[in-house]
């Protein structure tokens, strides 16, 4: 028993005990601490450690034209994909040659993604033909760590044919990302924008298991993924077809629409683009390119827009003057020039149109029997009846980014320019000139209105699902609309717009053709057209617009004309 | 009646190498060639346990006798080492026997503790004089010195700490003490600026804050904590632990295995495991306290101290109370060397236990 003998000894041994069981006490509290009282957030730790979630990627829906054409669907894009966990680095020669793709190119592209997990398999040859699929197909049990993904991409067969209309998709931005919750494509314009809640769906959830080097262990599907639902326009191909083949020398649209119900049958502006360009992430630069390209193909000039109406406001000036109570016999006589005070305001048919009621006026589109007219009804006149049949106002048509037009007040002018209004400014709204600025498709909107008998109808695309669009009943005396609606109709027969009597379907419209910014005459000048027919019993309106087409006659009627027989021999696809 | 056998220490180490096979067994389920680790090792387990009744069979004083020639038949297998062996984790501490990888370190840890009963005994006086302290420090210096330059830092450490331990309990005077503490102090700050690798200061500045370098070397105190912390109080079952077995544990099987047991047997089973593992060490420290003679005391109090400080790292490192060091847990990490020398210890210590009467 030497310790015991020896104080020192035994005190040091002694020591040596307390040492070791104060350590021992150490650790004890330690594992304590991480097992007992932290063991829940080192639980959860432990699970997300080896937890992946991915997303399923949900189809979005398709869109369909009124016959039951496929205008916004998906195309099956055929990936050739690398499963990073089988890949060897010594092949990359070897597989650079059998998908014919540059070794550099696929070394950079490795090496893109070297961040992001190895479970993710990445793609190194994407959107390859049916012919290099049969090739790869046929020889890919050489290649173990190559597989075909297809990846449904959003695909629009026609093109720019409906491309104002359908709009495009693409990533969403920081705060469509927080509002939707989830990354996917998201609609950027058009139908795709104003229906991407319909249209979308929602992903499902994928939770991988993985273990440190992010090997895949186990696959477990959370959550399914819920498709978007298709939708349904009023979109009747062949005659979208027409207007494209009809405007594709002009910059400007068409909009032809049922007067109705406010459903739009056809609207196309030229330049078009095509939307496949946004569908895939791999074509930026095309899309750069399509902000800058002439013309301005991604502009919807249907809603946004914005003209001088020109003639076709001189409808809404024999309104204003009917609403206030003027007589539609009131005559005027045109000398071919109208002088106010020491201002001068020409026709613009110089030798003059002699005497003329106001359904002359508007048959003859005479300027002289407008200056007149409107100087009697007075700009309050005029505001207050435009404001009533919201003529500048957006029409809610349902597709996103309209524009409104601009109704010039006196109270507008005092601000914007700080002068008064003068009267000249009166004599020149009373033709639709000055100012005054309105869309393509409020003009629809306003035509349709006196077509239908005084009903402000919202003009829209959608068919299915069911959506209520409004409709607002304006009270103006249906006899007013009666008389509006004769005139357009002599306009046809023995007016501006002759060329359209000869169409076996009874027409009636108003030609415009308005000044541009720049002035001047002849093709500098918008040509504008917007009718309706069957004049009986009015069913479809029309309304052109060709930037610098001229007068009206020559471009903007002629087209008219086109679509009216188009509806005349093909009554049934409106149906 | 005079005890012969210390039933308790023999029930304690069999409770821990019951433990420690059974982990190994959940352990190895992702190690390369698992199923040969395990049949390995209870080749060493049984080995351990015939060498063990050996070291409790023979008369430890008879054994000191031969102590001079293994001493330096050891320090020569450490240079034999320093010239053939093979390089493993950046350290040349194996010798290839073709059959297994044979670590003299381990062993030579075994032959340390002799060595400072054998000069202990052929002292005469009753403390401990100048001459046999600077003795000892030179014998076990010189074998801490030819395992440092494999480089195994870890391994050598365990020596360095057992002869410190050593010294105090034979009666080193307190004034020396102050003064090798003061000088180990300096030491480190000489060792920290001068010595140490950076992914050595690197690895001591980790325990301070793991997340300085969560994916270089606080990773691995990262997961290892996330290991023993998601183990909560009953852990996730025999093999059923997520971070070894999608291996987010480094080295399960040798350095990390208590993590592997912490997870999936809970804090139930820790506190079981660290209980045992403590009342093995205060047994041995008692042994110490009853034997016969100064040398058994000695060789006792470095046993102790050697499955102390290796307990206490490699189960602290687990938690990042200690810095990531390869110290292995005796009866729980893999490794034939080992296992026969801390069976080969038990067996020495129960010897001094067994002899603690003897009048010759």
């Amino acid at each position: 028993m030497y310790g015991e003998r020896h104080p020192l000894i035994k005190f040091r041994i002694i020591f040596f005990y307390i040492t070791v069981i104060s350590l021992f006490t150490l650790l004890f509290v330690r594992y304590w601490y991480l097992q007992v009282l932290k063991g829940e957030y080192y639980y959860r730790a432990s699970r997300e450690n080896t937890l992946r979630v991915l997303p399923l990627i949900s189809k979005r829906g398709e869109i369909f034209a009124l016959s039951g054409e496929k205008i916004a669907t998906y195309k099956p894009a055929f990936n050739i994909m690398l499963d990073r966990n089988r890949f060897k680095r010594k092949n990359i020669k070897k597989i650079a040659q059998f998908l014919k793709i540059d070794k550099k190119e696929l070394r950079k592209r490795i090496r893109k993604y070297s961040s992001i997990p190895r479970y993710i398999p990445i793609a190194i040859k994407e959107n390859v033909s049916l012919d290099f699929l049969s090739y790869f197909e046929a020889r890919k049990s050489d290649y173990p760590e190559l597989f075909v993904d297809i990846e449904p991409l959003r695909y629009y067969p026609y093109k720019d044919l409906v491309s104002h209309v359908l709009g495009y998709i693409g990533e969403p931005s920081v705060e469509e990302l927080k509002r939707i919750g989830e990354y996917t494509f998201i609609g950027k314009a058009g139908i795709e924008k104003e229906y991407d809640d319909i249209l979308r769906g929602k992903n499902g959830l994928k939770m991988l298991i993985v273990d440190s080097s992010n090997r895949l262990k186990e696959e477990k599907i959370v959550r399914k993924p819920v498709d978007g639902k298709s939708l349904k326009l009023s979109i009747i191909l062949p005659l979208q077809q027409l207007i494209k083949d009809e405007l594709k020398n002009y910059k400007g649209c068409v909009i032809v629409n049922n007067v109705n119900d406010g459903k739009i049958y056809a609207l196309y502006s030229n330049p078009s683009f095509d939307p496949n360009v946004f569908s895939s992430r791999f074509e930026r630069g095309k899309w750069k390119g399509l902000r800058r390209a002439r013309g301005n193909p991604l502009l919807n000039r249907a809603i946004r827009g914005r003209y001088s109406p020109g003639s076709i406001f001189k409808i809404a000036v024999a309104l204003s003057a009917l609403e206030k109570g003027i007589s539609p016999r009131t005559s005027y006589f045109c000398p071919g020039v109208f002088k106010y005070k020491n201002l001068e305001f020409k026709c613009w048919f110089e030798p003059g149109h002699g005497k003329l009621n106001m359904i002359g006026g508007i048959v003859h589109s005479c300027n002289v029997y407008f200056y007149n007219l409107g100087l009697k009804v007075g700009i309050e006149g005029i505001d207050s009846t435009c404001s009533k049949i919201e003529l500048c106002e957006k029409t809610g048509i349902d597709i996103p980014g309209e524009k409104k037009g601009l109704l010039p007040t006196p109270e507008w002018k005092r601000i914007i320019a700080g002068q008064p209004w003068y009267p000249g400014d009166t004599i020149n709204l009373s033709i639709g000139q000055g100012y005054l600025l309105v869309t393509p498709v409020e003009v629809a909107r306003f035509i349709s209105f006196i077509a239908n008998g005084g009903k402000l109808i919202t003009p829209h695309f959608l068919v299915s699902p069911e959506v209520n669009f409004q409709v607002k009943d304006v009270n103006v005396n249906p006899e007013y609309l009666k008389m509006l609606r004769k005139a357009m109709r002599q306009v046809v027969t023995k007016g501006t717009a002759i060329k359209l009597s000869f169409l076996n379907i009874k027409v009636a419209g108003k030609t415009g053709t308005a000044q541009t910014i720049s002035g001047g005459e002849g093709k500098e000048n918008n040509s504008w057209f917007s009718g309706f027919a069957p004049y009986d019993n009015p069913e479809i309106c029309v309304t052109v617009i060709a930037e610098r087409g001229g007068h009206s006659t020559d471009i903007a009627v002629p087209i008219a004309g086109k679509i009216f027989e188009f509806y005349k021999n093909n009554t049934e696809l409106f149906q | 009646m005079k005890k012969e056998i210390d039933w308790f220490l023999i029930i304690e180490v069999t409770l821990l190498a019951l433990f420690g096979y059974l982990t190994l067994n959940s352990a190895v389920l992702t190690v390369k060639g698992g199923s040969l680790i395990i049949k390995k090792q209870f080749i060493f387990l049984s080995l351990g346990f015939f060498l063990a009744m050996f070291f409790f069979l023979i008369d430890y004083r008879k054994l000191l006798d031969f102590v001079p020639f293994i001493y330096f038949a050891t320090l020569f297998l450490l240079i034999i080492t320093l010239i053939v062996g093979r390089v493993v984790h950046g350290s040349k501490s194996w010798i290839n026997l073709g059959f297994f990888m044979f670590q003299p370190s381990e062993p030579a840890k075994l032959i340390a503790i002799l060595t400072v009963g054998y000069l202990v005994k052929v002292n005469k006086s009753a403390y401990l004089n100048l001459k046999t302290g600077i003795k000892i420090i030179l014998f076990v210096g010189l074998m801490c010195m030819l395992i440092l330059l494999q480089p195994d830092f870890g391994t050598a450490s365990i020596y360095i700490v057992m002869l410190a331990v050593v010294l105090f309990v034979l009666g080193l005077n307190r004034k020396v003490i102050i003064f090798l503490i003061i000088l180990a102090m300096l030491g480190s700050v000489f060792a920290w600026k001068y010595v140490f690798k950076p992914y050595q200061r690197n690895r001591i500045l980790t325990v301070i804050n793991p997340e300085r370098d969560p994916l270089g070397s606080g990773y691995q105190v990262i997961q290892s904590k996330i290991a023993v912390g998601s183990g909560r109080i009953f852990g996730k079952g025999y093999k059923k632990g997520t971070q070894s077995k999608l291996k987010y544990l480094p080295e399960p099987h040798t350095d990390f295995i208590f993590a592997v047991f912490s997870e999936e047997f809970g804090f139930v089973g820790v506190a079981t495991v660290l209980t045992l593992y403590m009342l093995m060490i205060l047994r041995i420290i008692n042994i110490a306290r009853v034997a016969l003679d100064r040398e058994g005391m000695i060789m006792a109090v470095g046993v102790a101290a050697i499955f102390f400080y290796q307990g206490l790292v490699s189960m602290g490192m687990v938690v990042g109370l200690v810095p990531t060091t390869g110290i292995p847990l005796p009866f729980f990490s893999y490794g034939g060397s080992g296992t026969i020398t801390y069976f080969s210890m038990i067996g020495l210590v129960l010897n001094i236990y067994r002899k603690r009467f003897s009048i010759i």
